[in-house]
């Protein structure tokens, strides 16, 4: 009994080696950079996922989405009841959640977004609204249990020492053929000539003849899809409960306003960098894991200190603060 | 269309108004016949650890009430739970303002719950202030009993309810390590294993962690190469389990609950880490967590509140019972069973409700139940009215998954010499197996020794 | 002497007893201060001091948000600056409230000019969401020193505002009536005296053209991060000495949401507005755990009564009710009651559709 209370005896030795052990001494380097390396693709991968979503509802329909990992998390859910309470297999349960996701998102948008758009932040509020009401749903019915949902694939590859599951495998690729489509709608497309017309200027793209309130629909419905894409390939290898939007909220927030808010393009980078930044600080502090979002916020606040627009955001001259 | 709009609002509103006569009339206010006394339970009823108390009080609550009820002073009465939302997780506030309420306006006599620590202290001082008794549930943290050092009069209304982590959970927890080192010894001959450690960045994770790391290094002679702390709201760990892997240790010390517990579970047994998991989870302790790792869990060790072998008589019966009312495993938090037992014992015993004369009889109070003797530490002992640890105490036992179920491993009947307590020798309760290793660990190390 | 009276009596009957808005919040006052007479419940009493303390917090985010247009979804950070202050004051030195909380909102002012700085450069959502990570960030430091900070598991032991309940109430009640009430004065925009209010709508409105009509922006800007930090930090000060233990739950993302879920659902950028949002939903969401029912759908509750709110009245609850009360006058801009046809100072028609006159 005495020998374990001793708080005194344990004091002494916390002061000191409680330290991780550098990685140096244990793996090589070559292990890091790979494990970066791979991290770094699936955290980048599926914050992009979600920051392009968030980055095409903020350009084209001016709204800041709030609830956008919300319908992350709701999707991630909408296949954990797919698959384990209805008992489908697992791909026609994500078939359905990413198609039933995209109308859900159409509707909350023709429900409670379009109506009152033109209130910049009470738009805002209500999207919180959505999420906080998206999360107090969950908790009602599921409460505040860890769930998860079968990968696609079992199972894992050595590559150097590391086992890699198939799953991330199969999340990086899936990431970047979602993103390559999305790139091939917005620039080989009419509806991503619409799309970009009514970004670049809404008023213009509607005297040119598009229906923007109906561009702005669909990029909703676009923008949901694609949160439901980053969760039924991330979320496998993630746990899911209800308070799960809060922490990708963040990171997807500091990774399009780190790229230049409305710049697709910035937000993908954004994201990426924010992925490799956490995994770079998960792997090389292993005792200050927890730290990895407060690094990827630190960087977001030095970036816009150097440039306020963010990477790609542009600003006139003569608005400049 | 303006009209159009306001007809909607006035459906909306008659359906609020409506909606709120729902609720007054849903509200219990029949008068009861017979006497009755309340006791609170303020919980996360939306997490598993508010569901395990309530479920716990409640079974407790209806073998008592069938048993006649609380006799006092010449009348029984029949108790009656008082549920209350403590909402911690999200707002302390919440959590004071609902003990509050238990106690003003519901007049409990007693009440039990609490997890989180800062939401603990805080109703330590609410149950302070109205001279109740309160058993807190899960918050491990030794400075709560310290609280009692400092000003015992005030604060001696608090019990502590589950066992801090950091010394119980601990000492079990290297007594498990050193049944696997002795086993990698013995079977593959591998004389000084190496220890990795994956400890989440909370509170008791820490405490334990740092109490856990120095006794395998001074206790045991087992060096430990590898520590990560991952962020409590993390649901990733393949880095950390690869990099415990090429760290080159053979036994995998894990500190997790939460999310980061349930992707412990899947993700080293999905990568076939070949590291013997020994630690403390949250969620493994869960029927659950079979079904949620899709059976990935199989061959995790760790410690565990409440043993399906044979403790005592009661709490054989209390597994069977609990598991089929409510289909799960009875956890750390469905000891608010014994609690309440305690509770009614003393109460008896003192013959009154008055909470000053019932501690005097709680810190006489012996009770056998799941989870071991429950009895508490005088007011002038280290860690005022903590559990008196095992083997004559409560106590926290080795488990391991197999086959879709927890077996016992620990106790296995071995002193704990290292420890310098020879009182565990012989103890080995009906239904305790032997630990197993994962066959990949095993293949691993014979390959790579 | 009389005449004086008589005086101030004129003054009032003009300026409050008139105008059905001002009428409506000196009832509100008085009910608010006249409720401990009528119960001491102990419940009752602790809606009241918290509704107090949020109202400070949430019209404090008002101020900086609503009239100076920098958003700010990081309110917490001030807010628990300064509880965190004032309890190491109080457990390490033996100060007490008196002494803590102002020490503590002077630190939240240093904090505030310091998330102040890249505000300069920053606005709008850059700047909502920039300040978004400062709590985040404080709350990693937290856990860095968790023997200084108590980490995980606050800080406790803080001795209490006052020796009872009920002086609790009224110090909250004081102090919630004094910064409210600086803070109503320090934004309106037509006052005589100080003119922050306006450059802060001006700052809001078009910041450039603030700085080319020659006004130093970044003074004001600096002004209004400091005000506001001051009187969240009030709040957060009375509120780490009346729960008297200082956790970094109110670093959580959902503690800086409430403040501008408050003010938001009250009307923004009115400083009433915040007021009427903290003493609408806060007592609401108290009274609905007292049944059993609304314990369990509380937070569904909630969401949907915000969302369906704002989506009939998105200027919020507060300006909505006032637009259906009362009327300004076209000509020379002073407030009516809505029933009236004309104006009660200038006697100019107050609606020009109304052919009835």
């Amino acid at each position: 009994m005495a020998g374990g209370s001793d708080a005194g005896c344990w004091g002494k030795f916390l002061a000191g080696s409680a330290g991780g052990v550098r990685f140096k001494e244990i793996g090589g380097k070559l292990i890091v950079l790979f494990a970066i390396f791979i991290n770094g693709l699936l955290y980048g991968g599926t914050y992009a996922l979600l920051a392009v979503g968030f980055a095409l509802v903020f350009g084209v329909a001016k709204i800041v989405n709030m609830a956008h990992t919300g319908f992350y998390m709701m999707s991630a859910y909408l296949i954990f009841i797919g698959v384990s309470v209805l008992g489908y297999p697992l791909i026609v349960a994500v078939l359905l959640t990413v198609v039933g996701a995209g109308l859900i998102g159409v509707i909350a948008y023709r429900l409670f977004l379009d109506r009152i758009k033109e209130h910049e932040t009470a738009v805002m509020i209500v999207s919180v609204g959505l999420a906080l009401l998206i999360q107090e749903l969950l908790l009602l019915f599921f409460g505040g249990h860890y769930k998860a949902i079968p990968p696609f694939i079992h199972g894992f590859i050595t590559i150097s020492d590391q086992q890699v599951s198939y799953q991330s495998i199969l999340a990086i690729v899936v990431s970047a053929v979602a993103l390559l489509v999305v790139w091939f709608l917005l620039s080989k497309t009419m509806l991503g000539i619409a799309i970009r017309a009514a970004a670049e200027d809404r008023e213009a793209a509607s005297l040119m003849g598009f229906n923007v309130g109906r561009i702005s629909m669909i990029i909703m419905g676009i923008s949901v899809v694609l949160a439901a894409v980053a969760s039924s390939v991330a979320a496998s290898i993630f746990t899911i409960f209800p308070t799960m939007w809060l922490h990708p909220l963040v990171i997807v927030l500091a990774a399009v306003i780190l790229g230049g808010l409305g710049s697709i393009k910035g937000s993908v980078i954004g994201a990426l960098i924010l992925g490799f930044a956490e995994s770079i600080v998960v792997l090389t502090v292993p005792k200050g894991g927890y730290l990895g979002g407060v690094v990827s916020l630190c960087i977001m606040i030095v970036i816009l200190m150097i440039r306020p627009e963010g990477l790609f955001g542009i600003t006139f001259e003569e608005e400049r603060l | 269309m303006q009209k159009h709009k306001a007809s909607w609002m006035y459906s909306w509103a008659a359906c609020l108004l409506g909606f709120l006569a729902v609720l007054i009339f849903s509200s219990p206010g029949l008068a009861k016949e017979e006497e009755v006394v309340k006791v609170g339970v303020v919980a996360a009823i939306k997490h598993m650890m508010g569901q395990q108390t309530w479920a716990g009080a409640e079974m407790a609550a209806e073998e008592i009430n069938a048993a006649g009820g609380i006799k006092v002073g010449g009348k029984t009465y029949k108790i009656e739970l008082v549920k209350a939302d403590s909402n911690e997780w999200a707002s302390i506030s919440d959590a004071v303002g609902a003990m509050e309420r238990v106690i003003t306006l519901d007049k409990v006599k007693m009440v039990m719950g609490g997890y989180r620590s800062e939401a603990v202290l805080a109703m330590q001082d609410v149950a302070a202030e109205y001279k109740t008794i309160y058993f807190s549930i899960g918050a491990g943290h030794s400075q709560i009993a310290l609280r009692l050092v400092q000003d015992y009069e005030k604060y001696k209304y608090w019990f502590r309810g589950g066992k801090p982590q950091s010394l119980y959970g601990g000492i079990v927890g290297i007594a498990v390590v050193d049944m696997v080192a002795n086993k990698f010894k013995k079977e593959l001959g591998i004389e000084k294993p190496k220890v990795a450690m994956i400890a989440e960045k909370v509170l008791w994770a820490d405490e334990t962690l740092k109490f856990m790391k120095m006794m395998c290094e001074k206790k045991l002679g087992l060096e430990v190469v590898y520590v990560t702390q991952p962020s409590n709201a993390s649901n990733d760990l393949r880095v950390e389990l690869n990099a415990a892997k090429a760290s080159g240790a053979h036994i995998l010390i894990h500190l997790v609950s939460g999310p980061v517990g349930v992707a412990f579970g899947r993700q080293w047994g999905s990568l076939k880490i070949p590291l013997a998991a020994v630690g403390y989870n949250a969620e493994a302790m869960k029927k659950e967590y079979w079904k949620t790792t899709e059976g990935l869990c199989e061959y995790e060790a760790l410690v565990d509140y409440v043993s399906s072998a044979a403790v005592n008589e009661r709490s054989v019966k209390f597994w069977k019972n609990y598991e089929k009312k409510y289909n799960d495993y009875p956890m750390e938090c469905a000891l608010s069973y014994n609690h309440l037992y305690q509770w009614k014992e003393s109460v008896e015993k003192a013959g009154t409700f008055d909470a000053d004369k019932v501690i005097v009889e709680l810190l006489k109070n012996r009770f056998e139940g799941p989870g071991g003797v429950y009895r508490y530490e005088p007011k002038d002992a280290k860690f005022p009215h903590d559990l008196v640890w095992a083997p004559d105490g409560a106590s926290t036992y080795g488990i391991q998954w197999r086959k879709g179920e927890k077996k016992t491993i620990w106790p296995d009947g071995n002193a704990l010499t290292w420890f310098g307590d020879p009182r565990w020798k012989g103890i080995r309760f009906k239904g305790t197996v032997d630990y197993a290793f994962p066959p990949w660990v095993v293949d691993y190390w014979k390959k790579n020794k | 002497m009389i005449n004086y009276f008589r005086l101030w009596y004129r003054y009032f009957q003009v300026e409050v007893l008139s105008i059905p808005s001002r009428v409506i919040a000196l009832i509100f006052f008085i009910v608010i201060g006249a409720l401990p007479f009528f119960t001491q419940s102990p419940q009752v009493l602790r809606i009241l001091i918290l509704a107090g303390i949020y109202a400070i917090y949430a019209v404090s985010w008002d101020l900086l948000a609503g009239h100076t247009g920098q958003i700010s979804l990081g309110h917490g950070l001030f807010f628990a600056v300064t509880g965190y202050i004032a309890a190491l004051l109080n457990l390490h030195l033996g100060f007490g409230p008196w002494l803590t909380i102002p020490i503590g909102a002077l630190c939240a002012v240093v904090v505030g000019l310091i998330v102040g700085i890249p505000a300069l450069r920053l606005r709008g959502f850059y700047l909502a969401l920039v300040t978004l990570a400062f709590p985040i960030i404080l709350t990693g430091i937290i856990f860095i020193y968790p023997d200084f900070t108590g980490g995980e598991l606050g800080l406790f032991g803080i001795s209490r505002l006052s020796p009872s309940r009920l002086t609790d109430t009224y110090i909250v009640y004081v102090v919630m009536l004094f910064s409210v009430f600086i803070m109503y004065k320090l934004t309106d925009a037509t006052s005589k005296f100080v003119r922050t209010g306006l450059v802060f709508q001006a700052i809001r409105e078009d910041e450039i053209s603030a700085r080319k009509s020659g006004i130093n922006t970044v003074k004001y800007k600096l002004l209004a991060y400091s005000v506001s930090a001051f009187f969240a930090g009030i709040a957060g000060g009375m509120y780490a000495h009346f729960l008297k233990i200082m956790g970094p739950s109110t670093l959580e993302l959902t503690f800086s949401f409430q403040a501008v879920l408050w003010a938001i659902f009250g009307g923004m950028g009115t400083i009433y507005g915040a007021v009427v949002g903290v003493y609408t939903l806060f007592p609401f969401m108290e009274v609905l755990r007292f049944f059993p029912l609304g314990d369990e759908i509380r937070g569904v509750l909630f969401a949907s009564v915000l969302i369906i709110i704002l989506l009939f009245m998105p200027e919020g609850i507060g300006v909505w009710v006032r637009d259906k009360i009362e009327i300004t006058c076209p000509r020379c801009k002073e407030i009516n009651i809505a029933r009236r046809k004309r104006c009660r100072i200038c006697n100019a028609q107050l609606r020009l559709d109304d052919q009835s006159s």
